[in-house]
């Protein structure tokens, strides 16, 4: 065996063995595109033709894991469900050969494997796994709009048992080594050091070795007695959760299992094919691979620089600050957590616990991350931190002074960063001696889910401070985002005409539940009034009279009335809802409100592209494409929409100035479109 | 002792908690914590640090050498090692004394050391007969069908029998009422000396003396961030109502004027002039010498006259020249009967070949800041806790020299010599 291949090595041992390692060149990580999958196929004839071969180990030379999938930039290529099911049905060849091979194949597999990857280790007899925290293995398709196309949807159903592989499908999460053997993916988990001796022992006595099969129960949910009522009963799960019209990947997947379950049947593999042709040319996936590049472009942004904090120091312990506490130190960080009240502190220390229990289960991990955070009411981690974050109240001089005393005793290639939400950092630099050190890091509660962190500048930062706090973001695996200082930045500023038309929707008479169900009918995760009582009104209206100050807002009375009630959201009192059974809007509710719900969602909707375009046009951030990312990221903002700037190009300038108007009209002048649109209307 | 000078750069310690069944921290959290208290006050990455002594004198599960376990859990990173000292109540300056030598001899610049010990999480173990059972029925032999069901009601409590010295089979509160036969001193000077040791501690509280206490919160809302032990009710009649605890008829050691069980632990930070000048430590003391006496266990009490008498000797220093003592506070009779001893020609001249007593110590410059009686005797940390103390005193009073000694279950005593940096 002497040919050669560009992204395969292809080894043979005395016994017979052949191990075959992927090593995609030109990238670091392992992925398939058309010439990946040519010399597969190419590998595969070879070894058929080998009567030597006793047995084929597929394994990854790279050090972030086994395969994370197909290669998402030919997604964008496809014009035509049947160019793209050209795209796709040619892996399905390769795979059949593999799986066809007479000879014991076993996947090894470690780190990351994901979608294509775990296609490609279906196919093989065995799977062999590295017992580790970094093993992650799962099928994140859902994610960008289309579900498992090269047989992962049959071959996983056969495997793990149709309901074990829906699950897995539709949640779209990822399984550790644990959970991969027990789920059925993996035959066996091993450390590192014993994967090669575990794959070869699978081949050289391959009789001996029993196949695991999944549970009765879910064996028996691939039959056609129980596959129908299961599947029906996951549609209705589906329905509760996401609409067919904004997401139909989900609803697409549970049909091909209803009709197919794990039959290994060509046409069912087929079928599966066409099921992802047809969806990845639908808009709601191409937006969502949009997201995902964004995604990736602002994962970059946090790469820039090598600057790596290994000492945080957080100032105030309260809400925010423990939360930050709590993920740098999930994250490795050490951290001194400084607070002039033991109650604080001591309720930040609970708080911190309970993340990190959640997030890391065993006690002994628990323990250790616990280990590496320091109480300092002193403040004397400030001298040996890397990033010093405020997170106290939002009082314009503490913050000053507080900031005056950190310079004093910072080191010099230290960052020090404010998580205020309220003021401009020019303003809370004043008095410091390097101002230029000073920058904002905006963090959204909950820490540990909200994935965005705004990196605040201002003309004043240096360049190098804004580059490390990018870099913070990225050791915390959040994407961070640019934004200029200004007040609210922008993902509070977008977001709040938003939720105030909303209030003012209550206001007219409208139910609470009719208004979010407008949000939803447009694809927000969560309706307006919902989040608002989630945020707690006292703090809403905090931000909002802070923004009013500098834009024009007006803030109903309504809000204000609601809070001197002591209704201030989910904390006390309940909020625009008082109980859980108020959230659902009925069908006499919507009928009964004076607007229909696409004028209700427009109303909400509109105002908040309005102040997206304000904020294009001021600069705050850098392009269209990176605030569609943090809107998306910050917000929720219906993401099979693409982000709300790609919104707008979907709909056109035209329509949205046109819209705009006729609201302002009817509603007020705070429709009235933005410069901005209407330079952009000039210029199409 | 010759070698390199060695600096105590800093010091911190845990509230001392009185144990009331088990406590909130196993004896490693307590360390651990003391250790990071101390680290995040120092220029230097914990990674510098050369090596931690830990003295322990009642290890517990999962906690053997503590001193690598401590090194790890506060940070100092895979390449620091770490290892744990016993010498009973003498365990934490031990530590210090370890660390102080290899500093000394060059072998380290920069030693975090220091004791702890949780004694109300003191294991049971299970009795011979028990043990012998176990140890039958996983090797399938003897009457390893016939499990002698009593034995397992029989535990060993460790907090006990490390009470009490196994040679002579006297336990420590034995020792002092020997003490307080031998030198004559009366029940009513004990509690003089106990309650006064409560009034101290109490002043020192409220004049904020006790800076070396590092606040702790555990993960279920609770702070802690003084002593426990401490009684601000105390007085001379109360505890006169006390029964002896130990010789029940006609002894006078109480539960009052002995120190009380409790968990603590205390971590300091020495260095040698190089480590000083290469990160720019500011120290506050300096070690001028320690040693270790041994005696008579069943008056293991005197132990600091033992330990301190032959060092002060060798380093030239008579009893005017030391300003502060901290003698750890054993039981109140204990100290009185080691002040008695420095005062009793024939006892110095026996065993000091002294011509003179060594000579009345000012009880206003002995533990001013009250003891163990007040805030308990955490048997690994105490040794290291006086003489932490003992720097905030010197500094505190701008005084030159101290004295910590301290005394040892098996009858030892460990005393060492500090002086102020200016």
């Amino acid at each position: 065996m002497s040919e050669h291949y560009q992204h395969w090595q292809m080894v043979k041992d005395e016994q017979g063995i052949v191990t075959v390692t992927f090593d995609r060149a030109d990238s670091s990580v392992n992925t398939f595109n058309r010439a990946v999958l040519e010399e597969l196929d190419r590998l595969l004839d070879t070894i058929a033709a080998d009567s030597d071969c006793r047995g084929v180990i597929i394994r990854s030379a790279k050090k972030n894991g086994f395969a994370a999938g197909a290669d998402i930039h030919q997604f964008t290529t496809p014009k035509s469900e049947e160019e793209a099911f050209q795209m796709i049905w040619p892996a399905h060849q390769v795979l059949f050969k593999l799986e066809g091979l007479s000879v014991p194949t076993v996947a090894v597999i470690h780190g990351l494997c994901l979608g294509g990857g775990a296609e490609l280790a279906l196919a093989c007899r065995y799977r062999v796994i590295e017992q580790a925290r970094s093993t992650r293995i799962g099928f994140p398709e859902i994610k960008l709009g289309i579900h498992p196309g090269w047989g992962g949807m049959i071959r996983g159903a056969k495997l793990l048992g149709g309901m074990n592989a829906m699950t897995l499908i539709l949640s779209a999460s990822l399984m550790d080594s644990r959970k991969a053997c027990r789920s059925g993916f993996a035959d066996e988990a091993v450390d590192q050091r014993y994967l090669t001796a575990a794959a070869r022992s699978y081949i050289l006595s391959a009789k001996r070795r029993r196949k695991k099969v999944p549970g009765l129960l879910n064996r028996l949910s691939n039959g056609a007695l129980l596959r129908p009522l299961i599947a029906a009963k996951i549609q209705r799960n589906l329905v509760s959760r996401v609409s067919e019209q904004h997401y139909p990947a989900p609803y697409a997947a549970v049909e091909i299992w209803k009709s197919w379950g794990a039959k290994l049947d060509r046409c069912a593999f087929e079928e599966e094919a066409k099921s992802v042709a047809k969806l990845i040319t639908t808009p709601q996936a191409q937006n969502l691979v949009r997201l995902f590049f964004i995604k990736e472009r602002m994962n970059r942004y946090a790469k820039g620089s090598d600057f790596s904090v290994k000492r945080l120091h957080v100032v105030g312990a309260g809400t925010m600050g423990a939360d930050i506490a709590a993920w740098s130190l999930y994250k490795g960080i050490h951290v001194t957590l400084q607070d002039t009240s033991d109650e604080a502190l001591s309720r930040a220390f609970c708080h911190i616990k309970q993340v990190l229990a959640e997030k890391l289960k065993e006690s002994r991990l628990i323990n250790e991350a616990l280990d590496r955070l320091t109480a300092d009411r002193e403040g004397e981690g400030v001298a040996r931190a890397d990033l010093v974050i405020e997170a106290i109240v939002e009082k314009l001089a503490v913050k000053q002074a507080l900031f005056q005393q950190i310079e004093e005793r910072l080191p010099a290639h230290a960052v020090m960063a404010t998580n205020t939400s309220s003021f401009p950092l020019e303003e809370i630099g004043q008095g410091l001696k390097e101002p230029e050190r000073l920058i904002g890091l905006h963090f959204f509660n909950p820490v540990a889910k909200m994935p965005l962190v705004e990196i605040i500048w201002s003309e004043n930062s240096r360049a190098d401070m804004v580059e490390k706090g990018l870099a913070f973001a990225g050791q915390l695996a959040k994407q961070p985002i640019k934004v200029k200082s200004s007040p609210g930045f922008l993902v509070n500023r977008c977001l709040m005409p938003y939720l105030v038309e909303a209030v003012r929707l209550y206001a007219e008479g409208v139910a609470p539940s009719v208004i979010d169900a407008a949000a939803k009918a447009f694809g927000m995760p969560m309706g307006p009034l919902e989040l608002a009582d989630v945020v707690g009104l006292d703090i809403l209206l905090d931000v909002a009279e802070n923004l009013s100050q500098h834009y024009s807002l007006t803030i109903p009375e309504q809000l204000r009335r609601l809070i001197a009630e002591g209704r201030l959201g989910n904390k006390s009192g309940g909020g625009f809802y008082r109980s859980r059974s108020e959230k659902k809007a009925s069908e006499s509710s919507i009928k009964a409100c004076q607007y229909s719900l696409a004028e209700i969602g427009e109303r909400l909707i509109l105002p908040m592209l309005n102040e997206c375009g304000a904020c294009m046009r001021e600069g705050i951030i850098e392009d269209a494409e990176l605030l569609d990312g943090g809107m998306v990221f910050g917000t929720g903002f219906a993401p099979f929409h693409g982000g709300p700037m790609h919104y707008v190009d979907t709909i056109g300038v035209e329509k949205l100035v046109t819209d705009m108007k006729r609201c302002a009209e009817k509603y007020g002048d705070h429709f009235t479109p933005d410069n901005y649109w209407l330079s952009q209307l000039s210029s199409d | 002792m010759n070698g390199r000078p060695v600096y105590i750069i800093d010091g911190k310690r845990t509230p001392f908690l009185k144990a009331k069944g088990l406590g909130p921290f196993f004896a490693t959290d307590l360390a651990t914590h003391a250790a990071k208290a101390v680290l995040k006050r120092m220029p230097f990455a914990p990674e510098v640090i050369d090596e931690v002594i830990i003295g322990r004198a009642m290890p517990g599960k999962d906690e053997f050498n503590t001193g690598r376990i401590v090194a790890q859990r506060a940070g100092c990173g895979r390449g620091t090692p770490g290892w744990m000292v016993q010498r009973n109540c003498g365990s934490g300056m031990q530590a210090l004394d370890c660390g102080y030598r290899n500093i000394a001899s060059g072998r380290s610049d920069l030693v975090l050391a220091g004791g702890t010990d949780a004694m109300s999480h003191a294991p049971l173990l299970y009795n011979d007969r028990a043990l012998k059972w176990f140890v039958d029925m996983a090797l399938k032999r003897g009457k390893w069908w016939m499990p002698p069901l009593k034995a397992f009601f029989r535990p060993w409590p460790v907090l006990k029998h490390g009470l009490t010295d196994p040679l002579t089979g006297v336990n420590m509160g034995q020792t002092a009422e020997i003490l307080a036969h031998k030198f004559a001193i009366s029940r009513e000077q004990s509690d003089a000396f106990a309650n006064r040791s409560h009034q101290r501690t109490a002043a020192a509280v409220d004049g904020g003396y006790l800076t070396e206490i590092a606040t702790m919160y555990d993960f279920s809302g609770m702070v802690y961030d003084s002593d426990s032990g401490l009684r601000r009710d105390s007085s001379a009649e109360k505890l006169a109502k006390l029964p002896p605890f130990f010789d029940k008829k006609y002894g006078q050691v109480t539960a009052g004027n002995s120190s009380q069980v409790t968990d603590g632990a205390c971590c300091l930070v020495l260095a040698s002039e190089k480590a000083i000048k290469t990160y720019q430590l500011t120290p506050l003391a300096e070690i001028k010498g320690a040693n270790w006496g041994a005696c008579d266990a069943r008056q293991m009490g005197l132990g600091p006259v033992h330990a301190a008498t032959p060092l002060l000797q060798r380093l030239n220093f008579g009893c005017e020249d030391i300003d502060y003592w901290e003698i750890n506070e054993a039981f109140a009779v204990q100290v009185l009967a080691c002040l008695a001893a420095w005062q009793d020609k024939t006892y110095c001249r026996d065993h000091f070949d002294m011509d003179e007593a060594f000579g009345e110590i000012d009880q206003q410059r002995l533990n001013i800041d009250g003891g163990a009686i007040a805030l308990g005797h955490p048997l690994g940390a105490s040794g290291a806790r006086i003489v932490l103390h003992l720097v905030n005193i010197l500094q505190r009073k701008q005084a030159k020299r101290g004295v910590a000694a301290i005394c040892i279950g098996g009858g030892q005593g460990g005393a060492m010599v500090i002086e102020r940096v200016d």
